[in-house]
């Protein structure tokens, strides 16, 4: 093998362990962002939902050793999680951010001591299922692990579905319409206070399917609740605050930025996520798909 | 009603007593406590510096720990590793966090809300990051140890604890003084309103960085000590939690004070070290705490004192309501007084100086545009007015009437064309400048400074243009001839009484009313007026004609008006505007001729 194919094959990993990381951050990242442009919260505690449900997946998957049982279990939780916070706490805080910061900060770190709690100080990495272990070829140039394949190709997944859930359905139309004016969308009639709910909800589920996805990948450590909070912020920041579209792109450049700093400057790895984030916002204030 | 010198010596006496506790009383405590006490006085001047920032400057920083961290571990790392004498590290410490918050302010001072906070935590998180890796300067995750304090005397904590005690005194005198200077009013009305602070002559921007710097500052001292008490630093200190819990004591205790902060930083820093003891997930009662306080005690610990106290001086209250009538100068809520003759008294000497600046026009305005993505709001106006026109400006909605103030006070950015004022091209200066240059402005949606007294208004009108605005070891009410200007522009609109009433409860037309008083207050050339007669009723529309009458014949002024009986009664001269061109500009006789502007506001088949 010649010096110049391991250098490829070396590029091919850095590229698709970014793509990985990217892939798992836009199904996080989605999440965050609805919540934020639709409505005007940010969700400290979102780091502490994907932990939770990294916890509970890795459990269910110990107890059944089903995958999409694991997965989607992880993914109720967190949405039923989401719902209670909003229920109870934040729709008394409509429209003030900084009380909306702090209290999830509160529950974030509730809900990350009940990890804890629950599962010990340890890491917990769930196991891969039998029918996507072991390494896919990609273009004959690399053997990939299969489960890393399958979190792309779930990311783009999650991706078509909120594209076709916002842009082609009714339901949509009327979260769309609260993004773009929220008094009037309440004028013609719009039931806001229970979309709120749905979408706040919902926001929580996509941490839940990222928790979920997550966990045999990145798997579920005391701290990680703030490492991913985060990823979602920067990727929010780049992307533009509410923009699904915004997320994506964000979400790939970050984990492509991520994964070649970290094996070409391991040390600077901090840099290499927040230097571009900071290198963008002189420039474009609101993002690179914000609104100005 | 007790008087300024009574409460002013009630307060002294409270802080010397408090002193003298802190003096006498510590030194008996177990060993424990005085530890807890010290880690108080640290983070106290922490929370009391995140508290200047975002509770008097509006900044809600959630980095306020890297400073901290800087300091703490810049010192750490100079004592522990290279056995530097203390005076060097602390200085090192200290222009380090300062460093720090210069390069940060750089990135977020410009930014505002959940930007301002997404970069400040971005920051602070970099340098976590850093504190975490680069093992041979930090010592990881695993902390640096060996942070020896200076002389053998103060390795025993019942020493260090006086020394720890003076620099809290020190910084929060310093923190107080500058919170109650020139530069701190500037700040809150900042925070208040920074479209107005703009048109008033100060830089926004800059008294935000200037801010910004000072806070970090105070947060690296913060940290110096901080290493110092627990000679020893973890990248826990530039950490998301430090940040949150500095933010977390400013709530609780209660944002915009600097008591609060301080008592804040006790509670939790008290709750900390003794239930983490005795309780093993004391991070619940933690997360607990922060979602409480945001719900039933958003005002904090000062808040609730303060609402007791209030209680308890209803009495004296009512008393203070009644304090105007006494002094005879007491004026109906709503009423204008036009006080014709003080208010041309006050303005004249702003004019004198400005004899040979008669053959230059005082605003000229060629071939402005402004459009917004393809709405064009102002379309090809040119106007002239000459020094003391009285120029209005007419329109229907929509006209581009304020969008042209907007255009000449510097709020936005034109399209292309240019404006002039006394002959100087001011198309790129900034708003502070223009108004520096004698330009000013009222707004049609009342633009005052809400939270902040009828006085504090007027003064910062008044020090707008003045150079003491950026003074910050005086208060405000040392500057002798701020505070006589502003006694005399407040008797001569009859708000005297009412000083020290927040504006927000002031009448709606006192409020008007203030608006022009606080334009006059930094002594413009041009003044623009942008309705200053919206919402009143036909009599105080009547008095605030009268008021606009007696200002001074050469100051320049021009009017928006909606109504054309007024604008007819205030102006020499009228121009119309519709649909953002200039679509008529003469004489009052002239424009009340003209058929045009008739078919404008009437429609044709009434003309």
């Amino acid at each position: 093998m010649t010096a110049t194919s391991i250098e490829l094959q070396q590029w091919a990993f850095r590229i698709l362990d970014g793509l990985t990381l990217g892939g798992l951050l836009f199904v996080l990242a989605s999440g965050f962002t609805l919540a934020l442009g639709v409505m005007k919260i940010v969700n400290i505690a979102y780091g502490a939902f994907y932990l939770l449900a990294s916890y509970i997946a890795w459990d269910i998957f110990q107890r059944t050793g089903s995958f999409p049982l694991a997965v989607a279990g992880a993914a109720a939780v967190a949405a039923l999680v989401g719902l209670t916070v909003q229920q109870t706490v934040l729709r008394r805080l409509y429209l003030q951010p900084l009380p909306q910061i702090l209290v999830t900060m509160g529950v974030a770190l509730i809900v990350s001591e009940l990890g804890v709690i629950f599962w010990g100080g340890y890491p917990r990495v769930m196991g891969e299922p039998s029918w996507l272990s072991g390494a896919t070829s990609v273009f004959g140039i690399v053997f990939y692990p299969t489960y890393r394949l399958f979190i792309v190709g779930a990311a783009v997944a999650v991706g078509l579905c909120l594209w076709v859930l916002l842009e082609r359905t009714r339901l949509g139309g009327l979260v769309r319409a609260c993004v773009d004016d929220e008094e009037m969308a309440r004028g013609m009639g719009v039931n806001v206070s229970r979309l709120y709910a749905g979408v706040f909800a919902f926001s929580s589920l996509l941490a839940g399917l990222a928790g979920g996805l997550g966990a045999p990948f990145l798997g579920a450590y005391q701290g990680a609740e703030f490492d991913v909070l985060l990823y979602a912020l920067v990727i929010v920041v780049l992307g533009g605050l509410g923009s699904i579209a915004g997320a994506a792109v964000a979400s790939v450049v970050v984990g492509i930025l991520d994964s070649v700093g970290k094996s070409l400057f391991p040390d600077l790895s901090y840099f290499t996520l927040f230097a571009p984030m900071i290198l963008i916002l002189l420039v474009r204030p609101s993002g690179l798909w914000g609104r100005a | 009603m007790r008087s300024v010198v009574e409460q002013r010596r009630v307060r002294v006496a409270v802080i010397l007593a408090l002193i003298v506790a802190a003096v006498v009383v510590p030194p008996h405590f177990p060993p424990f406590l005085l530890t807890v006490v010290m880690l108080s006085l640290v983070y106290a001047i922490l929370a009391m510096s995140l508290d200047v920032l975002m509770g008097y400057g509006g900044m809600e920083s959630l980095g306020q720990a890297a400073f901290f961290g800087l300091g703490a571990y810049a010192l750490g790392i100079l004592v522990a590793r290279y056995h530097q004498a203390w005076p060097i590290a602390v200085l090192v410490g200290l222009g380090l966090g300062t460093a720090g918050a210069a390069i940060a302010g750089l990135l977020a001072v410009r930014l505002r809300g959940l930007f301002f906070l997404v970069i400040t935590l971005a920051f602070a998180q970099v340098l976590w990051g850093i504190a975490n890796r680069w093992g041979q300067m930090t010592n990881g995750y695993v902390g640096l140890r060996g942070i020896r304090r200076p002389y053998a005397g103060l390795e025993s904590d019942d020493n260090f604890y006086y020394v720890l005690l003076g620099v809290f005194i020190v910084a929060a005198f310093a923190m107080r003084r500058l919170v109650t200077s020139p530069f701190g009013l500037g700040l809150r009305g900042i925070r208040e309103s920074e479209s107005r602070m703009k048109t008033t002559g100060y830089n926004v921007w800059l008294h935000k960085y200037i801010a910004f710097v000072i806070c970090g500052a105070f947060a690296a001292l913060a940290g110096v000590a901080y290493a110092f008490v627990t000679e020893f630093v973890t990248p826990e200190v530039l950490s998301i939690t430090t940040s949150f819990d500095a933010m977390l004591m400013v709530i609780l205790g209660g944002v915009g004070t600097l008591v609060g902060p301080a008592l804040g930083a006790a509670a939790i820093v008290g709750l900390r070290n003794y239930l983490s003891s005795y309780i093993d997930h004391w991070i619940m009662i933690l997360g607990a705490i922060y979602i409480l306080t945001v719900l039933f005690a958003p005002k904090g610990i000062v808040g609730f004192a303060s609402r007791w106290w209030r209680r308890k001086e209803v009495p004296e209250e009512e008393e203070h309501a009644a304090v105007p009538a006494e002094k005879g100068d007491l004026r109906e809520p709503g009423r204008l007084e036009p006080a014709a003759a003080d208010l041309r008294a006050i303005t004249a000497e702003s004019t004198a100086t400005q004899g040979n600046s008669h053959k230059v026009a005082a605003l000229q305005i060629t071939n402005l545009r402004k459009a917004f993505g393809t709405i064009h709001a102002v379309e090809d106006v040119s106007i002239t007015a000459e020094v003391g026109a009285r120029l209005a400006i007419l329109g229907p909605n929509g006209a581009g009437k304020t969008t042209l103030f907007n255009l000449i006070s510097g709020l936005y950015k034109p399209s292309s064309g240019d404006i002039s004022l006394f002959g100087k091209r001011i198309t790129r200066v900034p708003p502070h400048a223009r108004a520096h240059m004698g330009l000013g402005r009222t707004f049609q949606i009342t633009n005052l400074y809400p939270t902040l007294t009828v006085a504090e208004n007027i003064r910062l009108g008044i020090l707008g243009t003045r150079g003491a605005r950026y003074v910050v070891h005086a208060p405000v009410s040392s500057l002798t001839s701020v505070s006589e200007r502003s006694t005399e522009l407040l008797k001569a609109i009859g708000l005297w009484g009412r000083r020290d009433m927040e504006v927000r409860h002031l009448s709606y037309g006192h409020q008007r009313q203030l608006e022009i008083v606080m334009a006059l207050a930094s002594e413009p050339k041009v003044l623009l007026l942008d309705e200053p007669a919206a919402g009143l009723s036909v009599p105080e529309t009547t008095r605030m004609v009268e008021l606009i009458r007696s200002l001074d014949p050469s100051l320049t002024l021009l009017i928006i008006e909606h109504d054309m009986d007024v604008a007819f009664e205030l102006a020499t001269e009228i121009v119309v505007l519709h649909n953002g061109r200039l679509l008529a500009r003469g004489t009052r006789e002239e424009i009340r001729a003209s058929s045009t502007v008739r078919d404008v506001y009437l429609g044709h088949a009434y003309a």
